[in-house]
This record gives C-alpha cells, sequence and structure tokens, in this order.
C-alpha cells in the first residue's frame, strides 16, 4: 500500500529529548543546530526552518580581553561642547563658535550678546560681564533692547534656536527707569543668578540688584535687599561680579569711583537672607571678578587714585580679607585684573593697565605667589583699550578674550593656552562674553 | 545616542552602537576591575551603576564618568573651637560629609556623614572650624552640618569647596538654617570600601536593589532611595536566611514585583507604587516556590515584558502570572538532566538574553567536557520550541545580552573573549568576518505508523527557499535506530523544489540536513518522501 511522508512543517515542535526516538512527531527534531524559525517569509517564515542569522562583529577594533558584561544606555550620551565668543557689531555674525578649540566659524543665528553701548551709562565699569552656561543651553544678556527706553533682556540658545526668556523688570533701588544692563551671571546651586545696574544711586553708592532665574520655573527673583543709596537699600555700588563660596552668594560692588578702600563685597544665603553681608568693605579698589580657589574665596581689584590693582584672598578659616598681589601699574590708568579663572589646579587672570601699559595673563599654584603667564602686551598686541573679556576652560586649554576697542573693530583678539603654551588663537571683534554649551545626542 | 558600556578584560569601555568605536573610561584611583567576578549593571536616573567586577561599587553618568557610587564617609568630624568674633550662643554640634555636584550645583553624589564634633558651647562667639576632614576620593566639596543651639538634628550649614582647605568660620544664626534641608540619611553599603561587595543589583520601581556577596549578608536586599543612586537607607531580608552558601543569586524584575531567586527557590517582593516609586514601608515579602525553582545561573535571568525565565538546577524555569514552572522538562530535560550534552559543572557560569527579534531566550552554556560557554540554546516564545545547541566556529562568547541601535530598534549580542561584541540576526549568514554557520538538523524517524514494518522509502522531495547558491546535504538514515547514515544527497538551492534519489528499504526512515557554507542561507520548507509497506521480517 503506497503512502508518503508529507512534512510541511520542519521543527516546528522544537527539539524533543524526553519522547522515545520512535514517537517523536512529525514537526520534532532530535537536534536544531544553528536552526530557528523566522516569522517574516521573505526569510523563512513560520513553520519553516532556516539557518540562523549570522553574528557581526560589532566593534571593529577588539576590547582588552573577554567582553565579560555589557549594558547598553539609552540615552543622548554624546556630548558636543562648542565654546562660543560673542561678537560685537562689526557685521551681521553674532558669535564665534569652536568645537575643537582650534577652528572657529562665524555664526549668526544665536542673537547677539549685550554689546559696548548697553555699558556706557555704567560708565564702563569693569563688570564681569559673563555669560552662563546650564545643562544644554546658555543664557547671556541680550542686545535686543535699547538702552535707556527697553528693558534688558535675558537670551536663550540651545544650538538650535534663540529665545528671549526674560527681560528684567525695573527695580525698587532705581529712579523709576529701566535697568542699565546685565553685569554678570552666575550658574550655581542649580540656578542662574545675575547682577544688575540700575540708575539711580550717587557714586559709589550706586543703583542695582541680584536676581535669581530658575529655569524649570521660569520665575525671576531678587535676591536679598536691592543696592543704592536709598533708605533700605545697600551701600557700596552696584552689582558688579558674582561668586558662589560656602553655600552663600557673594557678591563685589563697584561704586564707579577710584576713591582708596572703599570696595565692597557681600554675601547672602539666597533662599533664606533678605538683606546681605558685608563681608568686606576696604578693599583698596572696587572688585572686578571673583572666583573660588583651594577652598577660599578670590577677588580682582580694580586699581585706586593711590593703589594699583589687586587681587585679595579671602581665607575661608578667617573671613579675612588679605591682598596677595598689587600690580606694577600702580594707581589709576583703569588697572585692574580681571577674569579670575581657575585651570589646570592653578588660579589665572588678566592685569590690565592702560598707561603703562600692562596687558598680562598672570597666574599662581597656591594663590600667593604670583607670575606672569604671558605678556600679552609684549608678545601678541596687547594694548590700551583692548580690555580683558571673559576667561574660560574649554577641551581642557585655557581661552582669555581680549575685546575690540570699539562695538565695531576688529581688532580684539582671543589667547589660547594648550599644551602649557599660550598663542593668539584669532583676531576679530569679540565683545567679552564666552561660554561653552553642552549639547546631548 | 545610545552606547553600550561594557568591561573587557580589566577596563571598561563606552562603545558607540553606530560604528562601534570605542572610548576606555578612567577608573577611580584605586579601583581595578576583576576579570573573575563578573560586572552587573543597573540603570537609574540616567546613570549606570556598576556591581560585582569593580573592588568599588561604582557610578558612571551618560558622558563616561566613573565614579565611586558612594564615596567613602569622613573618617571624623570638624574640630569646632570658639572664634574671636560674635555671633553664636549655645551648644553646637557639627558633622561632616564629602559631595560631588556638577557645573550647575546640583548634588550628585554624598557620603554618609562623619561622627559628630564634640559638643561646644559658643557665648556669643563665632565658631571656628579646623580639621574639615579630607577625602580619598576626588569630590566637589565638603559639606558641613551644624545642630541649632542645644539640638541634635543636623542642618545643612555650608559646602566647603574643594578638597584642601580644612578651616573655616561658623557664624550662621539658627534662624539661617531652619529652612535648609536637614541632614540626609546616609550609609555606606557594601562595596563603598574594598573587600565585600554588591554581587548582583537591578533597578526596579525608581530604586536600586541588591545584595552583596558577604556571607553574612547574602539574604539580605539593599534598597537605594528613590533615584539616587548615593543613598542606601533600607533593606529587607528573604528568610529563612543562611540556607546555603549563595542566598540570593539574582533578580528577576517584572511589572509589580521584583523576584529574589535563591537556589532553592523563588521570593517575591510587592508593594503600592505611585509615581514617585514604591514606599519600603509598604513592601512585602515573601516565598512563592519552593525547591528546584530556583536559580544557580545568575546571568541567565531575562526578564522579557512580564515574564522571566532563568536557569535552575535541572532546566530552564518561566515566572509568569502567579507561578513558576518549568519549560523544559517536556521537550529537552536530558539538556539539563544529564551530562550528554552539557558541562552540568558550569550551570552557575551560564548567561541568557533576548533576541527580540526572534522572539527568543537564548540560553548559553558549556558543552559537555568544555570549560567556556561555547554553546546555545533557543526557546521560541512564541511555539515553546526549543532550538540548538547552536554553536559557532568564530569566537567562544563570554557574555551576552541586548539593548537598542542607535535608531531605537532592538539588537541581541553576544560578546566573545576575543574581545568583540557580535550582534545576532544578520542576514549575511556568517560568524564575524568570514566563518560559516554550521546548519544542522536531526529529524525525526518516520516509521510510517508501522514501525515494526519494513518499507521502501521512495523519491526524497525536497522543497526550500530559493537561494542564490548552494546546496543542503540531506543524508538519509534507512533502517533500524543503530543504522549507518546511507550516502549523502545534495539538494540544490537554486531550484526551490528538487527530486532526488529513492532512499532504500527499511523499517524506519530519517533525514540529517546540513548546510556549512559561508554567506549562504537555508530554509527548508518541506519535504516529502512516498513509502509502501514490504512486510514484516
Amino acid at each position: 500500500m503506497g503512502a508518503s511522508v508529507t512534512i510541511y512543517n520542519v521543527g516546528g515542535g522544537g527539539v524533543n529529548l524526553v519522547k522515545g526516538p520512535l514517537h517523536l512527531a512529525d514537526n520534532e527534531l532530535s537536534q536544531a543546530q544553528n536552526a530557528e524559525l523566522v516569522s517574516n517569509q521573505n526569510t523563512g517564515g513560520e513553520g519553516v526552518l532556516s539557518k540562523r542569522g549570522g553574528l557581526a562583529a560589532l566593534n571593529g577594533s577588539a576590547l582588552a580581553g573577554s567582553i565579560l558584561g555589557a549594558v547598553g544606555l539609552n540615552l543622548n550620551t554624546i556630548y558636543t561642547r562648542t565654546l562660543l565668543f560673542a561678537k560685537g557689531t562689526e557685521d551681521t555674525t553674532t558669535w564665534v563658535t569652536t568645537t575643537d578649540g582650534a577652528t572657529l566659524a562665524n555664526t549668526s543665528t544665536p542673537t547677539r550678546a549685550a554689546n559696548f553701548d548697553k555699558y556706557v551709562d555704567e560708565n564702563n565699569a569693569r563688570s564681569a560681564r559673563r555669560a552662563s552656561a546650564f545643562r544644554n543651553f546658555i543664557v547671556y544678556a541680550g542686545n535686543e533692547y535699547t538702552k535707556n527706553t527697553d528693558r534688558p533682556d535675558l537670551v536663550l540658545w540651545d544650538g538650535t534656536a534663540a529665545q528671549d526668556i526674560a527681560e528684567v523688570i525695573t527695580g525698587p533701588s532705581s529712579n523709576g527707569s529701566v535697568p542699565y544692563s546685565i553685569t554678570d551671571m552666575l550658574t550655581a546651586n542649580g540656578k542662574i543668578y545675575f547682577a544688575v545696574h540700575d540708575p539711580d544711586g550717587a557714586n559709589p553708592n550706586i543703583a542695582g540688584r541680584v536676581m535669581s532665574l530658575d529655569l524649570e520655573t521660569g520665575v525671576i527673583q531678587q535676591i536679598a535687599a536691592p543696592f543704592g543709596d536709598g533708605t533700605g537699600e545697600i551701600l557700596g555700588g552696584a552689582p558688579s561680579c558674582l561668586a558662589w563660596h560656602l553655600g552663600q552668594l557673594f557678591v563685589g560692588l563697584n561704586g564707579e569711583d577710584t576713591t582708596n578702600g572703599i570696595g565692597v563685597v557681600v554675601r547672602c544665603r539666597p533662599d533664606v537672607d533678605t538683606t546681605w553681608t558685608a563681608d568686606v568693605t576696604n578693599l583698596s579698589g572696587f572688585p572686578c571678578s571673583m572666583a573660588v580657589f583651594l577652598g577660599n574665596l578670590y577677588v580682582g581689584t580694580m586699581s585706586s587714585t593711590s593703589t594699583g590693582a589687586r587681587i585679595y584672598k579671602r581665607t575661608a578659616s578667617t573671613s579675612a580679607y588679605a591682598a596677595q598681589v598689587t600690580s606694577g601699574g600702580g594707581a589709576g590708568g583703569n588697572g585692574h585684573y580681571a577674569s579670575l579663572t581657575v585651570y589646570s589646579s592653578a588660579l589665572y587672570a588678566v592685569e590690565y593697565h592702560e598707561t603703562t601699559p600692562i596687558v598680562h595673563i598672570v597666574t599662581s599654584t597656591d594663590g600667593t605667589t604670583w607670575t606672569t603667564s604671558r605678556d600679552v602686551d609684549a608678545n601678541d598686541g596687547g594694548v590700551s583699550g583692548l580690555l580683558p573679556g571673559s576667561g574660560i576652560e574649554f577641551s581642557d586649554d585655557l581661552f582669555y578674550i581680549f575685546r575690540s576697542s570699539t562695538a565695531s573693530a576688529n581688532d580684539g583678539f582671543v589667547m589660547r593656552r594648550t599644551g602649557g603654551s599660550w598663542s593668539k588663537l584669532a583676531t576679530d571683534n569679540y565683545s567679552g562674553p564666552a561660554v561653552t554649551l553642552v549639547r546631548r545626542t | 545616542m545610545p552606547h553600550l558600556f561594557t568591561q573587557g578584560g580589566s577596563s571598561l569601555y563606552k562603545m558607540n552602537l553606530s560604528d562601534g568605536t570605542t572610548e576606555t573610561l578612567t577608573l577611580p584611583s584605586g579601583v581595578t576591575l576583576s576579570t573573575t567576578n563578573k560586572p552587573r549593571f543597573a540603570v537609574l536616573n540616567q546613570w549606570v551603576v556598576m556591581v560585582n567586577s569593580p573592588t568599588r561599587n561604582l557610578v558612571i553618568d551618560p558622558e563616561g564618568t566613573v565614579r565611586p557610587l558612594v564615596p567613602k564617609a569622613p573618617t571624623h568630624p570638624p574640630l569646632a573651637a570658639a572664634g574671636s568674633s560674635t555671633g553664636l550662643t549655645g551648644a553646637y554640634l557639627y558633622k561632616a560629609s564629602f559631595i560631588v555636584t556638577n557645573s550647575d550645583g546640583e548634588l550628585l553624589l554624598e557620603s554618609p556623614l562623619s561622627p559628630s564634633s564634640i559638643s561646644l558651647t559658643a557665648a556669643n562667639t563665632d565658631i571656628s572650624l579646623s580639621d574639615v576632614p579630607l577625602s580619598l576620593d576626588t569630590i566637589s566639596s565638603r559639606r558641613l552640618y551644624r545642630t541649632v543651639a542645644f539640638g541634635s538634628a543636623y542642618f545643612h550649614l555650608m559646602d566647603l569647596e574643594g578638597n584642601i582647605e580644612t578651616a573655616t568660620l561658623d557664624a550662621t544664626t539658627d534662624a539661617k538654617l531652619k529652612t535648609l534641608p536637614v541632614q540626609p540619611s546616609l550609609s555606606s553599603p557594601p562595596g563603598t570600601l574594598p573587600g565585600i561587595r554588591f554581587k548582583n543589583i537591578i533597578e526596579w520601581k525608581s530604586r536600586l536593589w541588591a545584595v552583596a556577596d558577604d556571607p553574612t549578608l547574602i539574604d539580605t536586599v539593599y534598597i537605594s532611595d528613590t533615584n539616587k543612586v548615593y543613598a542606601w537607607n533600607n533593606t529587607v531580608i528573604a528568610y529563612p536566611t543562611g540556607m546555603d552558601s549563595q542566598g540570593i543569586i539574582a533578580f528577576a524584575k517584572r511589572k509589580n514585583q521584583l523576584g529574589l531567586l535563591k537556589r532553592d527557590g523563588v521570593w517575591q517582593i510587592s508593594g503600592s507604587s505611585s509615581s514617585t516609586g514604591i514606599s519600603v514601608a509598604n513592601i512585602t515579602v515573601s516565598q512563592i516556590a519552593f525547591g528546584k525553582t530556583g536559580c544557580v545561573a545568575p546571568d541567565s535571568v531575562v526578564a522579557i515584558n512580564d515574564r522571566v525565565f532563568w536557569l535552575g538546577k535541572d532546566g530552564v524555569y518561566e515566572w509568569s502570572g502567579d507561578s513558576v514552572r518549568s519549560v523544559t522538562n517536556d521537550t529537552v530535560a536530558p539538556w539539563f538532566q544529564s551530562d550528554t550534552y552539557f558541562n552540568r559543572s558550569r550551570f552557575s557560569s551560564a548567561f541568557g538574553r533576548y533576541n527580540e527579534l526572534r522572539d527568543s531566550y537564548d540560553l548559553h552554556l558549556a558543552n559537555v567536557g568544555d570549560t567556556t560557554e561555547n554553546r546555545w540554546v533557543s526557546l521560541s516564545l512564541k511555539t515553546g520550541g526549543w532550538y540548538g545547541p547552536h554553536l559557532t566556529s568564530a569566537f567562544t562568547p563570554t557574555h551576552a545580552g541586548h539593548c537598542i541601535d542607535t535608531n531605537g530598534l532592538p539588537i541581541t549580542f553576544v560578546g566573545g573573549s576575543d574581545g568583540v561584541i557580535y550582534t545576532g540576526n544578520s542576514a549575511n549568514y556568517r560568524d564575524g568576518a568570514a566563518t560559516a554557520i554550521d546548519f544542522d538538523v536531526y529529524g525525526p524517524w518516520h516509521g510510517g505508523d508501522a514501525p515494526d514494518i519494513e518499507h521502501f522509502w521512495g523519491e526524497l522531495s525536497m522543497l526550500s527557499r530559493v537561494e542564490t547558491a548552494g546546496t543542503l546535504t540531506v543524508t538519509p538514515t534507512v533502517g533500524r535506530l543503530d543504522s549507518s547514515a546511507g550516502a549523502a544527497i545534495s539538494h540544490t538551492l537554486t531550484l526551490g523544489r528538487e527530486r532526488l534519489r529513492r532512499l532504500g528499504t527499511g523499517a524506519l526512515c530519517r533525514l540529517r540536513l546540513r548546510h556549512n557554507t559561508v554567506n549562504q542561507g537555508v530554509s527548508v520548507f518541506g519535504y516529502e518522501v512516498p513509502f509502501s509497506e514490504l512486510g514484516r521480517r
């Protein structure tokens, strides 16, 4: 009698080693080495026994040893950092960018940062004028307002779109007029703090405020009391530089005055205090830069009528300020130590004096002994009028900006320290701020 | 872009899944990776936690910065003494911790707190703090805590930046402390110091759950705070304790239960949870399975949707619904219950993975007589059928897993002793650069429902997917179970259907299908063999 074995579900039942050899179903197997069912009729299909797919090498270069474990992280794990230098008004480009610290490119997509004219009513005081980076965006003082008419604005740039996120309202310490400018910004304590110079007040007790910007809620809040010479206001000047130290916000004040010995630093706990505590009131000149180094606060000051610019150290254990170095440029001359920046276990600053002139990048590894790291006026064309802008670490290198002589001039330049050596990276229309944008993809 | 963090030898790497490029990550000072303890990973709040192979528990941020999971605690408090200025009146106590913050000033990690300082009674003086502890780890700041006057609860006082300065002044009035965060509850879990360590870890309900290799703690589960990788304030115990040398082998993660797998049973943690995670106060631990349902291989555990699979002493078990059941007893029990197929003494080193595209649970085992996991078997979750044992001649598998690629699509991967990670399901039908995949299948014995009767087995028809090239070797065995294989038949895979020679005379017949040519696939639709009975002999 004729019959036929007809099997069109080969291996559909998989391997069975439990049953006796004569009891397997037609779709069962006793071995299925490198075989599988693929639910895709283009490459097999259910009921079709196929060779398994291959194992393709993912990494071209073998790792150093057996793969012992791995975990996939389903997140944006590529961090792309872009260093941005703010430009003046020479042309339509607004910022210069670099991702490697060496190759520069102009861009006009982010809106312009606050430019020189925004600080005219500030008497061009030596405020720090920094921009701020927070998470995956930067925030900076914008330029799209008419000084003395409109409110200064804060701009957010996330690498794609520039957005005005807030305007600084008229403060209680002003004479009812809109603020002049945003003089410094700082990311700390999970927030952005920024300093505002308001109209009103007589030198040195000019008006201003410190505000916080909570970027999760969008709320701008004044920190403690305003500055000025009115009732309840803090004397000593408008805020010009910020630092976070010992859980408190330290603020250097600038009174647009050259009287000796009236430099003021105040401090407060932003979420607790309703007023500022004077931390020091007799620095030789007004503060224009601050940084925390080796657990202590350092303050760079302007020159006064009788004393050259200085760098002071506030010792945490005593709260006492002591001058660590005094500029050889002497009194006057718009001398100041600008842009205190921690880099590679050392503290850097720019020593500037316009009449000597002195344009030096100075450094110290202990905060006490200061040496010239780069004689910019001797080697790089540093001259009076090209004021120091921001200092910033990027990609293991240190950068210092020297502002253009005017808003539209292209004589500003960038100094770069890489591999232990300084060089001039570029000359262009730089207005001062530098900030690093971090993007995750 | 998704990445793979992987340990190769004694180094840690971040691998770009789009091009396979790798970056060697820098380990914290003094930390090394074992090549005998396999690393175990968990992901919480964008951070990867790595335990078991490092000498200290580690945490890796998305960019690849590696830090100790918990900084070592300060060994001593700050020394407090009355200062020379004014400000404070009353008795005060201080503590310190070490913290790591990000560039925005947000807290990332914090160590447990130091012991308390000796009470200092100030009489309208400020307080001079000296000998503020220094950390041996890389930290951002020392965080100082203080009581209010005559109080016992600690409040955040200030952060002393860096890891150099050891003195500061305190004149902060009590009123300014009260709105600040109170002292956190922090502890040093196993693995904070070298010696004992976490041997396994998992994320469940926005917390980390871990078990240590300390022989006295192997039944204790350590639990992190919600979304905090550094805060380990709770434990639960899977009773009875001390029943064997291993305690909790592994975790089994399901939607609403966390399984604790011992060698002799399964416990589950369950409890109510909300959008902010699960409350430790509301969890329960109960044993849900006894005896041989336990797990012997921590790396064999794979959770697939709300089902979990693992290797037990005598087979593979599935935990789904309310039950734990064997998925091998009815089909492939001899793989796991005899010494014919695998080296059972290496079951503890077995490792599993999920092949999402094939919807299969793949379990890597050591071939009998071998000491590496050079074979694997696959359970089709769609049909329940087992396939294998599979092998590759390209490399020796040492680890396996699954993740998603740069397009968010699932991939299964196998790591090799050659330091290469291989992704599965390649349509190129080769392993590595040029190694053929040895497709070797033994079909059932056919007896025409009359295995005692001699048959004439006629011309074989093979139907297969049309390939561009290649031949499938069909080797019939005709006769009895102990008969030798007959002459091989070559089926041309370009034809789709081919009528081949007569198979011969014998009571039984079966086919062996084999194809071992690189870069060629095989799909067998079916076969037919006409037969007729010849009679009984």
